[in-house]
């Protein structure tokens, strides 16, 4: 069951989610294109043009494109000079995997990303791209009101607090999606009246939504850099969460 | 309905039955509901699910009597189940089920025989701070790469720190080791430097597989040793700490490094090594796995880019089992490839889902010597269980022969 998260966290979380991509840009080498097209973003993933290492002729096609790295294309094993495979099924001699199927996927109570959110995490998982799966937010001094350490968040936020401050473990999205934006989310403004504006049309303030829900690419749109953090709009102002959010509360608790 | 509460007598009844019969065996996991095989009908079954293991109720956990009673009692917590969260990779030895959970940074242990879950590395200097891959040697040790202090911490069997190697001059973002113990070879898989990293028994840096870094080796230096930092970070909030802990943003992804040749990587994830000492390794965004020999000279490599069997999307843990079979996950497909020694597919298992025998975004993956087969199915939570039937080495089929694998 999805459970909503209070607005000043989720936009606290968004500066927290910001401060996490800021340093994640890999270094880019001399020669590296420029503009806004996604060759120049750090989402080309393809090696240096400037390298003159021989490629394994007739193994291993050159991948230049820069595409194949999130949209697999169909062709399989190349077996040329290897022992081919067998025929593994036999009724669907040479089938493809299920791929994630944009757009398509079901209905999703459950936490797990839904299938635009899960092609990002196929790769942001620490492995290959810097992961969002990290402990309990961090101090986050010059980005976010919350000049505090986890601790003290704690004091209030954890362990049935008798002065009624919401639970950390019931606060968050996700225990362990805490210190994030929700995504996989469905977009229904009337669970929390008056702190969300309203959809149209599959997107809200100009943001598209995914079969109705808020995944990665709603705030983020991986082909181009325009704005910082791949994000689809500047977000200057805050203005890129005030497309779905109302407004920051005014917050005695949490200002500093 | 009224909550059930245990009655003393009946207690006393099943204590005393107990004390006759002998313990209850543990529960080894969530058994499957109903049987799940590949390759599928007529074929014989080559590969059975067998279970699931999410929480310590999975292994058999109950809430002891003592807990029951004060509960009843006096009030207060019912006893909280370790549910994992994220798991990333996984290593079964002797009863015991290692796994590193993603979302508590946490390398943790369900004994089946204890039928409980304990959290390790209390006594590790520097903790943990975000480990990743595993892997166990003969003698029960267990070796965790942590990417963010940037090192590979051993512990023994019984969980204690052991020592560790690696560090910020030598890794950048280690995120999976494997071990030869035999051939004193102890690799690290670092997806930033696009090298696998090889060390001795005693910690010394002997090899680096991959592109050389020249004169970027340098940007490794300079962060100093990794011991100095508090004991469980987890649990201070210092900002002091969090200036002295290195930041997980500090290893930054040496693109000029990637390569696509033989022997060179880009973004490596994971890495087994063989019964015969070979090593394996998942070369995630060159959609291949690369194989060396015990002097890390490049052996071969299979696999390519694309969604037809055989080829890769996401390749993430790989395994070898005690045949020689080799087991790559794809966490786009969501399946397990399987492979013989040669590179030639023989199965694929599993697939995209919530229930039994399904992943969701599928990472790590072990082989036990009884060939169970333990995926960390990560955004399911949990880890699926699965048996290899046969236990003979099989020969793929001839091109274009019309029957699965043989006996």
């Amino acid at each position: 069951m999805i459970r909503w998260v209070p607005m000043r966290h989720a936009l606290s979380c968004a500066g927290a989610l910001l401060f996490l991509a800021l340093p994640a840009r890999a270094q880019r080498p001399a020669g590296w294109p420029s503009g806004t097209l996604v060759q120049a973003t750090p989402h080309n993933l393809t090696v240096p043009a400037a390298s003159t290492a021989p490629v394994m002729t007739g193994r291993v096609r050159h991948w230049g494109e820069v595409c194949v790295y999130c949209h697999t294309p169909h062709g399989g094993p190349d077996w040329s000079g290897a022992p081919r495979p067998p025929l593994v099924n036999r009724t669907r001699p040479n089938a493809a995997y299920r791929m994630p199927q944009h757009g398509a996927q079901q209905m999703l109570q459950d936490p797990s990303p839904s299938n635009q959110s899960r092609v990002c995490l196929s790769c942001h998982d620490g492995s290959i791209a810097l992961d969002n799966i990290v402990n309990r937010p961090q101090p986050t001094n010059a980005l976010t009101p919350l000049n505090e350490t986890i601790d003290r968040c704690e004091s209030c936020h954890k362990g049935g607090n008798p002065a009624g401050g919401l639970d950390w473990e019931g606060v968050w999205f996700n225990p362990d999606m805490r210190d994030q934006h929700p995504f996989s989310v469905v977009y229904d403004p009337s669970r929390r009246p008056g702190q969300f504006k309203p959809a149209s049309g599959g997107t809200v303030g100009g943001l598209p939504l995914f079969s109705g829900r808020v995944e990665c690419p709603t705030c983020h749109e991986p082909h181009t850099e325009q704005f910082r953090y791949f994000l689809r709009q500047s977000n200057v102002g805050n203005s890129l969460c005030l497309a779905c959010h109302n407004s920051v509360p005014a917050d005695p608790v949490h200002a500093q | 309905m009224r909550a059930h509460r245990p009655r003393l007598s009946g207690t006393l009844l099943r204590i005393g039955i107990l004390a006759v019969l002998g313990a209850v065996p543990a529960a080894a996991q969530r058994p499957a509901t109903h049987d799940i095989v590949w390759p599928p009908a007529p074929e014989p079954a080559r590969v059975r699910y067998v279970g699931t293991v999410g929480s310590e109720a999975d292994i058999g956990r109950r809430e002891g009597f003592v807990s029951r009673l004060w509960r009843t009692l006096l009030g207060g917590q019912r006893t909280r189940m370790v549910t994992m969260q994220r798991p990333f990779d996984v290593l079964v030895r002797d009863g015991r089920l290692y796994y590193t959970d993603g979302a508590t940074s946490a390398l943790t242990v369900f004994d089946r025989r204890a039928r409980q879950a304990r959290i390790l590395g209390d006594d590790i200097p520097g903790g943990l701070a975000k480990p990743m891959g595993l892997a166990g040697d003969a003698a029960g040790r267990v070796y965790v790469a942590d990417a963010q202090q940037r090192r590979v911490v051993v512990l023994d069997a019984e969980g204690r720190f052991e020592r560790a190697f690696g560090g910020p001059s030598m890794l950048l973002n280690p995120v999976d080791v494997a071990v030869d113990p035999a051939a004193d070879r102890y690799y690290v898989v670092d997806s930033y430097l696009h090298q696998v990293v090889v060390f001795n028994g005693v910690g010394t840096l002997i090899q680096r597989i991959g592109r050389d870094l020249g004169d970027r080796g340098a940007k490794l230096a300079g962060t100093g040793p990794t011991t100095s930092f508090a004991r469980d970070h987890r649990s201070n909030g210092d900002s002091a700490l969090m200036a002295a802990h290195p930041s997980r943003h500090e290893g930054r992804d040496l693109i000029d490094n990637r390569g696509e040749e033989s022997g060179a990587f880009r973004n490596p994830g994971c890495a087994a090594v063989g019964p015969d000492g070979r090593l394996y390794v998942s070369d995630q965004m060159n959609f291949r796995v690369q194989v060396f020999d015990r002097t890390g000279a490049f052996d071969r490599v299979f696999g390519s880019l694309g969604d037809q069997p055989g080829a890769f999307a996401r390749p993430k843990g790989v395994a070898v089992d005690r045949h020689g079979n080799v087991y790559v996950v794809d966490a786009a497909f969501n399946n397990v490839q399987v492979f013989d020694d040669q590179g030639r597919l023989l199965l694929a298992f599993g697939g995209i889902g919530h229930g039994e025998g399904e992943h969701w975004l599928p990472i790590g993956i072990t082989v036990t010597m009884d060939d169970e087969i333990y995926v960390a199915d990560r955004y399911n939570n949990r880890l699926q269980v699965y048996r290899l039937l046969a236990d003979t080495p099989r020969e793929p089929a001839a091109a274009g022969g019309t029957s699965g694998p043989q006996e």
